[in-house]
């Protein structure tokens, strides 16, 4: 049976059913955001981690000039750490299709004949493996294919090493190497203009003239070796040195793993901080609640206390009342954290490419979930508790002392004070009277404008990054890359192909920079120093001139190698004698993208002792060309050995914003609602307490003849005093959390600077109002529908 | 129907300002249905002092809360200078009582966060031709208290606050529901002073609902109610001074 006192709580639930709605309005945001971003966090990791197994995910990576695939073994046998290595060639492609008008591109990689058994394999998707016999097969990644709409059985030409050669599609596959698969330089995936043709080994031998040798090795690690990574792969490249180490990077800087050890790192950080919030906020909410609740049943209580009911059982059905809400919200919030956790799946399952990425929820999470929201319940019940406690059955059972007006400090400023309305001085000695209450609904809303210039600043952060590289540090229309170093002649070749109106050389020179312990790999780019179509820029978007001599060095590559403008620096370059060379820093420059050095190409060339090299080049392409000059382009660029890939700027950045437009889009659209969600279930929490507290107040001023909307803009000025002076707070607050943010997903490639449009502050304190007013909607329902006669004779 | 016809000789003839006719107000109370007025019919004078008398639950507020056009009646008419307040719309009832009545309670219901000259200052705020705040706290003999919080006044100081709020807007008809019933002889002798003053120097309507008869007393006309009827009604011209007063 039923106890009394457990009715009387229900009771007492089922009257306070709109605060308490409001309260678990926010906890379920708060537990829905726990379990669909702890949830997708598992997920991800989950499917990477069984997909790095199943596929024998690599431990390194280390690219080298043509080796002799003997020699490269058995230096990497004088490594214990290593335990297994596979050889292979790799090698950028440009793909001739006819009518195309935009460059296709593609990375010819090399795979045994069991490719599926092999070192970063590949998992087929669609048709077979490599054939016996056949030889100008290829594999063709998954996603690649289906954009491009090619099937088993289909030819492909591809341009690469100075070869032009008719690949037969035999599948299509995915490899755990190329989970986030972007066109190289980019930051987002165009599946259609870019894609990994994995070819026989000894067929890419034959085709690049690479019998016995190889330009890159893979391999696994000893579990001691994987820790130490970075010091293996230094007595690897060490070992590799003769043959000219261009690149070495562990599991962990592989462009795809990172990519994916960013967004979880995000989805952590996210599953922390978000769900904080709310719950933060709906324990500050449950306070004003469960302390207005204290005030307005003091008499009840006092006479169960009078009557002999413990503080123990006392305590315990006041915290039920919290404690409900917050498993309401926690259930509710789980509920929809299963379907939003489908949805984020669903979002990666498309940007990923995981052979089983499922969207699973564990039951623990749950629990967790509803475990914190009633955790956090309890938290926020605790300040009227205390009054509870703190209650004498005698005292309990007087009426209140009557509350008093006190001055608010505006007062102090007669000149001020005077031209007020009696609504606004009501509203201002209100909140004197309630300070307590008036700071949670101001850091209730801080946190609101938090969520939401955090969702504008996201979406600024990636369009200024986009509208920088592509507008203002790469200024051309196509970019061509070289084979391995070029003449300077190759210039006037590339100016004289169909459309191009100007171009400028870039030399790539990979080299290791090191100064004292600290060693840094990278490469300096060579370009004109009256270039314009390469033009490197300080954060603030100014042109930083390239100097004469000397390098020009990003800041976050001279602090990691501890070293200042007017410093030198050793350079070891990978190509030629690779003689360490001592070169002055001339400038640092504090740049949006991370690592960049840059130098003049004249005296880049002279102090390597190089004449006129150039790896590639960037081109301005004909204003307003159609498409059959684009087209005219393309076909003579696959005519061109020398170049071995081509990128439309233009279609970079296209890709980059549909990527942005998708997800990012969607990800502001969702923490803009959970903002509503905080400014709607504070405010209504708040006014809801409020119009109970001045039923009596509300029906005086009916009887004196005002109106609802008279009553209701009392309300609305309270709610908007502090909405107002919360989201304006709450500005810096959420500057903060997007430089938070932006550092998790900074790389040494990128460091993404967070940056907010002035615009967006004035849009989240628009946000903000448009929430006040439409609660302001709902005060004003509940206003007309106040049964207030009843109010008006009642004893304080 | 009940009607009452007076029953002192001590009349004065005059227009009626207020008319009731046949008026009922029932109440749904879940299932039960309670008959608070059971037909109704008087009629208040327009610049004399009407008390209704009864004891609790006659429906004495029930029946102001019609005169003021707080309520509704059920059936019957509420006429107040000629109009007939339940052919009103909500907003058309607002702004009768904003224009025509003051409202004086048995709890004062002033405004806690504001002093009481902002509290008189409410009322006059909503009309076009107010009388002075301060001027008003000084009709009602607090002049010096204008910046004192209702927090800070007595039982006495705030009911007179509260008097002063409702002629602030110079209303028509002043309505008073137990005005004294909160404080004490001394006090409520003040306060119905007071409103005999306001009555005879400002020419104020007032109607005034007591349960005690020597209070009613005070008043030209008194309606005795009783279980929703008017039982009586007693009109005079020399009613009793407040200052006489003994209960």
């Amino acid at each position: 049976m039923v106890s009394v006192l457990t009715r009387k709580l229900l009771r007492d639930l089922v009257r306070s059913r709109g605060t308490l709605l409001a309260v678990t309005v926010i906890a379920a945001a708060g537990s829905s955001c726990l379990v669909a971003l702890v949830s997708s966090w598992l997920n991800v990791d989950r499917a990477r981690e069984d997909y790095y197994e199943a596929a024998r995910m690599a431990d390194f990576w280390v690219d080298v000039r043509k080796s002799p695939v003997e020699d490269v073994r058995r230096a990497a046998a004088r490594i214990p750490e290593i335990v297994e290595v596979r050889a292979r060639i790799s090698w950028p492609a440009v793909l001739d299709i006819e009518g195309a008008t935009a460059p296709v591109n593609g990375l010819i990689l090399s795979l045994p004949s069991d490719p599926e058994r092999a070192l970063n394999g590949v998992v087929m998707k669609s048709g077979g493996s490599f054939s016996f016999g056949a030889r100008n097969q290829v594999i063709l990644s998954d996603k690649f294919a289906r954009a491009r709409g090619l099937r088993t059985g289909d030819t492909i030409t591809a341009v690469a090493g100075g070869q032009r050669r008719s690949l037969v599609v035999a599948g299509t596959a995915d490899s755990p190497e190329f989970i986030y698969l972007v066109p190289p330089g980019s930051l987002s995936e165009d599946p259609e203009s870019y894609g990994v043709l994995y070819v026989k080994h000894d067929f890419a031998e034959d085709m690049f003239g690479f019998e016995g040798a190889c330009n890159g090795i893979v391999g696994r690690l000893t579990p001691g070796g994987v820790r130490d990574a970075s010091a293996v792969l230094g007595r690897l490249s060490k070992e590799l040195a003769p043959f000219g180490v261009l690149n070495a990077i562990a599991r962990k800087e592989q462009f795809s793993a990172q990519m994916i050890d960013g967004e979880l790192q995000q989805l952590r950080s996210m599953a922390v901080i978000l769900p904080a919030v709310f719950f933060g906020v709906a324990a500050m909410v449950l306070n004003v609640l469960m302390t207005r609740l204290a005030e307005q049943q003091r008499t009840v209580i006092g006479t169960l206390k009078a009557l002999g009911l413990g503080d123990g059982r006392l305590s315990i059905r006041f915290l039920l009342f919290g404690a409900v809400a917050g498993l309401a919200g926690g259930l509710s919030g789980s509920l929809a954290g299963v379907w939003m956790a489908a949805g984020m799946t669903e979002l990666y399952r498309f940007y990923f490419t995981f052979p089983n990425l499922s969207a699973r929820v564990a039951p623990l999470v749950i629990a967790g979930a509803c475990g914190a929201s009633v955790l956090f319940a309890v938290l926020g019940s605790l300040r009227g508790l205390r009054r509870v406690l703190a209650l004498r059955p005698a005292d309990a059972m007087r009426p209140p002392a009557p509350a008093s007006g006190r001055a608010s400090v505006l007062e102090r400023r007669p000149a001020l004070w005077r031209r007020m309305g009696f609504r606004w001085r009501m509203v201002l000695r209100g909140f004197a009277r309630y300070r307590a209450r008036a700071l949670i609904a101001v850091t209730s809303a801080a946190f609101g404008s938090c969520i939401l210039l955090l969702a504008f600043g996201f979406v600024d952060s990636i369009d200024a990054i986009v509208d920088f590289q592509y507008r203002k540090v790469l200024r051309s229309d196509y970019r061509l890359t070289f084979g391995d170093g070029t003449g300077g002649g190759a210039l006037g070749e590339v100016l004289r192909l169909p459309g191009v109106v100007h171009a400028e050389p870039v030399f790539s020179a990979v080299c290791t920079f090191s100064s004292g312990n600290a060693s840094k790999r990278g490469a300096i780019q060579g370009i004109r120093e009256d270039g314009e179509l390469l033009t490197p820029r300080d954060s603030a978007g100014r042109i930083v001139p390239v100097p004469p001599a000397g390098l020009l060095m990003a800041e976050r590559m001279a602090a990691q190698l501890g070293i200042r403008a007017g410093d030198r620096v050793t350079v070891t370059p990978a190509r030629g004698e690779q003689r360490p060379l001592d070169l002055p820093v001339a400038h640092t420059v504090r740049s949006v993208f991370g690592m960049g050095v840059y130098a003049s190409i004249d005296w880049l060339n002279r102090v390597l002792g190089e004449r006129d090299v150039m790896t590639g080049a960037e081109a301005r392409f004909l204003p307003g060309a159609d498409d059959s000059l684009r087209r005219a382009f393309l076909a003579a660029v696959v005519e061109r050995p020398l170049i071995e890939a081509v990128s439309d700027m233009a279609r970079e950045k296209r890709a980059m914003r549909k990527q942005i437009d998708g997800a990012l889009m969607g990800t502001a659209v969702v923490m803009i609602l959970f903002a509503g969600v905080i400014f709607f279930g504070s405010i209504l929490n708040g006014t809801l307490i409020s119009l109970e507290e001045r039923r009596r107040e509300i029906a005086t001023l009916r009887v004196m003849g005002c109106g609802d909307a008279e009553i209701g803009s009392l309300f609305l000025r309270e709610t908007l005093l502090v909405n107002v002076a919360g989201t304006i707070l709450g500005l810096p607050l959420g500057l903060a959390a997007l430089r938070f943010f932006m550092t998790l997903v900074q790389t040494d490639a990128f460091a993404f600077t967070a940056v907010v449009r002035p615009e967006s502050a004035l849009f989240t304190l628009l946000a903000a109002l448009l929430f006040v007013f439409a609660c302001h909607g709902v005060t004003r329902r509940v206003i007309r529908r106040l049964d207030w006669r009843d109010a008006l004779n009642a004893r304080e | 129907m009940s009607i009452a016809e007076p029953q002192s000789s001590e009349v004065r003839s005059e227009e009626p300002f207020v008319v009731l006719e046949n008026v009922t107000r029932t109440f749904s109370m879940g299932e039960v249905e309670v008959r608070v007025l059971r037909g109704v019919t008087a009629s208040i004078s327009r610049g004399r002092m009407t008390a209704i008398w009864g004891e609790s639950g006659s429906g004495k507020t029930t029946l102001l809360n019609l005169i003021g056009g707080i309520d509704r009646p059920t059936e019957g008419r509420v006429l107040v200078g000629g109009v007939n307040l339940p052919d009103l719309s909500d907003r058309e009832l607002t702004r009768f009582r904003r224009d025509r009545v003051g409202f004086v309670f048995q709890f004062y219901n002033l405004i806690s966060t504001l002093t009481a000259l902002e509290n008189v200052a409410v009322a006059a705020e909503l009309v076009s031709d107010p009388m002075d705040s301060a001027e008003a706290l000084r009709l009602v003999g607090l002049g010096e208290f204008g910046d004192r919080f209702p927090g800070r006044l007595s039982g006495g100081q705030q009911q007179r606050v509260s008097i002063a709020r409702a002629i602030a807007k110079r209303p028509d008809l002043l309505l008073c529901d137990e005005p004294t019933g909160a404080l004490d002889r001394e006090t409520g002798v003040r306060v119905l002073a007071l409103l005999q003053e306001l009555n005879e120097k400002q020419n104020v309507t007032v109607v005034l609902i007591t349960h005690s008869r020597p209070v009613a007393a005070l008043a030209h006309r008194v309606l005795f109610l009783e279980d929703g009827v008017v039982r009586s009604v007693r009109d005079t011209e020399h009613p009793k001074r407040a200052e006489d007063l003994e209960w």
